[in-house]
């Protein structure tokens, strides 16, 4: 993990290193799942899924 | 492209130009009451608002062509010499990038600004927006039309439509409302540089929201969210730093603008309030009294209040129909208690949303993001408001500002969430939260670990290439808009295509008589149609000529000066009429009759 994340200024706990490791696994899992969700209904609502289904030759 | 063509984008683009540049002259003026640090970025806006209020009230007593030149050009050439002289714009170095991704869209949307506004009864531009002000050309003053009532709304943006329309014509009135686009986004880019973000976040931000489709869908259209929301977002701004007397009445005039363009402004006027005083240790002008506050409210009401005072005098009502309870108690003028009923309930359902209880309210940021057309905005808010805002709350949270624009934010959200749920009218919420998720996601984005960094900006471009696809593509229609412009014959096909019963309205606006047209069905908009009209009933059963019957109606026909009689297949009714002797059926198509009664 970067030592710069998030800048010390910012940070409620100071320096320590792990509470900064934690903040950013935090954000990382909170991030990708929303993405992932997104990209999910993107991809489903736009036809895509559904193409690529059928391009398979599964649907 | 024909040189007629040509001529009226030219002078679309002119007329809006002028306008601009008054608005700079007049928002000059004004700007010595500003905060210092805000001046630069408030000024347009303050000089459109005031444009608005002070057409407004002259156009109630005289309205043409000549007068606006007479008023604006003047002005406008006052604007242009301080142009030359201002000098002071926002570094854009650092945030350059973004706002170079961000130019293609808005050159677009420019393209699409220059096809005229067209569609049905369900496009409330040519449904009632642009009504107006192409009627107040015909009659030289400015009115609310008794057949149409949403023309009795507060119409301060409708005033800048009507002022444009009248330089040159109806483009004019999309440019205005790409030009208030504009204007947000500078808002937000000053936003962003005031709560602590460096340029290069505040043109993440810009970019964000010029992407956002919830919003710019409206960019080009000729609606009034746009331009509120950046009233909205200014009126906060100059509230937040205000220290001195002046500046506190300059926020209230911002909000009174807010008034003076919908109803809900004053919702925004008490929540803005709501949040002054919650804040009101945090102030870096220091702790506001209660006069302060009444200073920036009585303001607000003062500046946005004509309207209101309009609809008392002429509608008995100064929010004309009363809403909830005190409607039904009403004598409605124009508008029968039972349309008045209709009319609510259709609202009601229509800003449902996603329910109004505490499950609700909890899952609304999950809503917002994942199934914005609950709340009508179509495309929504893109997935980064919702993804950074974790980042937002971690990064902000010390700051005295986020206080204020979290407070702010969370009580126009609730009242939002309380009363109607349209996404349109949360424009001003959607704003902040692009900022703060920028100003937390900018972080990331730079700062953050390889794998957290690497979603995030996965997480922007998702919402980037997902919003600018949404904006430019609009379910086709925007796309189809802007494929016109490549011929004459693709735009009268496109025009063809979106207007109602467009062959029988080019009929009527082809005779040379001057004679009224009598209107039997509300989806022949008035819009289109550029003689004197008749309804009986308007499109939420408003009875401008009281409680008729067709067949009462057609037994004054001669009285009222009708010469003809339009009769339509519509999603409303079938064909009304059996012709009268001594009539004359002079155009027929399979969904729209013409009868020369005269």
């Amino acid at each position: 993990m970067s030592s710069s994340f998030p800048p010390k200024a910012q940070t409620a706990s100071g320096p320590s290193a792990r509470p900064r490791r934690w903040l950013a696994a935090v954000h990382f899992a909170w991030i990708a799942t929303l993405l992932g969700f997104y990209l999910a209904k993107v991809v489903f609502h736009a036809g895509l899924l559904h193409s690529a289904l059928r391009a398979l030759g599964i649907r | 492209m024909t040189a007629a063509l040509i001529g009226a984008w030219a002078a679309a683009l002119a007329a809006v130009l002028v306008l601009a540049l008054a608005a700079h002259t007049v928002g000059g003026w004004m700007m010595r009451a500003a905060p210092p640090e805000l001046a630069p970025e408030v000024r347009e806006l303050c000089g459109m608002g005031a444009l608005g209020v002070g057409l407004f009230l002259i156009g109630m007593l005289f309205w043409s062509r000549g007068m606006l030149l007479v008023l604006l050009l003047p002005l406008a050439a006052i604007g242009v010499f301080q142009v030359r002289t201002a000098g002071r714009w926002p570094r854009w170095q650092q945030g350059r990038n973004w706002i170079l991704l961000t130019l293609p869209l808005l050159f677009y949307l420019g393209l699409d600004a220059l096809v005229p506004p067209m569609g049905n009864i369900g496009e409330d531009g040519v449904a009632y927006h642009l009504v107006g002000p192409l009627q107040w050309l015909r009659l030289h003053h400015i009115v609310a039309l008794h057949d149409n009532f949403p023309t009795t709304y507060p119409a301060l943006v409708e005033t800048l439509f009507g002022a444009v329309t009248g330089l040159a014509n109806v483009r004019g009135a999309e440019l205005v409302a790409l030009l208030f686009a504009l204007l947000l986004l500078r808002q937000v880019w000053g936003l962003v540089r005031n709560w602590g973000g460096d340029a290069w976040t505040a043109g993440l931000a810009v970019a964000l929201l010029a992407a956002m489709p919830g919003v710019m869908e409206f960019a080009t259209r000729p609606f009034v969210d746009v331009a509120y929301a950046a009233f909205a977002l200014a009126s906060a701004r100059v509230a937040w730093a205000a220290s001195r007397r002046p500046h506190w009445i300059l926020a209230g005039a911002l909000a009174g603008f807010c008034v003076g363009i919908k109803y809900t402004g004053l919702i925004l006027v008490a929540g803005t309030v709501m949040a002054l005083w919650l804040v009101r240790d945090r102030l870096p002008g220091g702790r506001p009294g209660w006069r302060r506050l009444g200073l920036f409210a009585a303001t607000a009401l003062l500046v946005g209040g004509a309207w209101y005072l309009r609809n008392a005098i002429v509608f008995l009502a100064p929010v004309y129909p009363l809403p909830l309870v005190a409607g039904n108690h009403w004598p409605g003028r124009y508008f029968p208690p039972a349309a008045v009923h209709a009319f609510e309930q259709y609202m009601v359902r229509r800003g449902a949303g996603m329910g109004r209880g505490p499950l609700a309210l909890l899952l609304l940021p999950f809503h917002l993001t994942y199934a914005a057309n609950l709340f009508h905005g179509a495309g929504g808010i893109g997935l980064v408001p919702l993804a950074f805002l974790p980042a937002a709350i971690a990064r902000l949270r010390r700051q005295a500002q986020t206080r204020f624009w979290f407070t702010w934010a969370g009580i126009l959200g609730l009242l939002w969430f309380l009363s109607d749920q349209e996404f349109r009218y949360l424009m001003p919420v959607a704003a902040v939260w692009i900022v703060a998720a920028a100003i937390g996601g900018g972080e990331l984005l730079r700062r953050g670990p390889l794998a957290l960094r690497t979603v995030a900006w996965l997480t922007v471009i998702a919402s980037l290439a997902y919003g600018t696809g949404v904006v430019a593509w609009d379910g086709g229609v925007r796309a189809r808009r802007v494929a016109s412009l490549r011929s004459p014959a693709a735009a009268q096909r496109l025009w063809d295509r979106k207007v109602p019963y467009a062959r029988a309205l080019a009929f009527l606006n082809a005779e040379p008589d001057p004679g009224s047209v009598l209107l039997l069905d509300p989806s022949v908009l008035t819009y289109y149609l550029h003689r004197p009209y008749q309804v009986i009933r308007g499109p939420y059963g408003e009875q401008p000529l009281g409680p008729l019957t067709i067949a009462q109606a057609l037994d004054r026909l001669p009285e009222q000066g009708i010469t003809e009689v339009v009769d339509v297949r519509s999603e409303f009714s079938g064909f009304r009429l059996t012709p009268r002797p001594g009539w004359r059926l002079e155009f027929s198509t399979a969904d729209a009759r013409i009868y020369r009664v005269r």
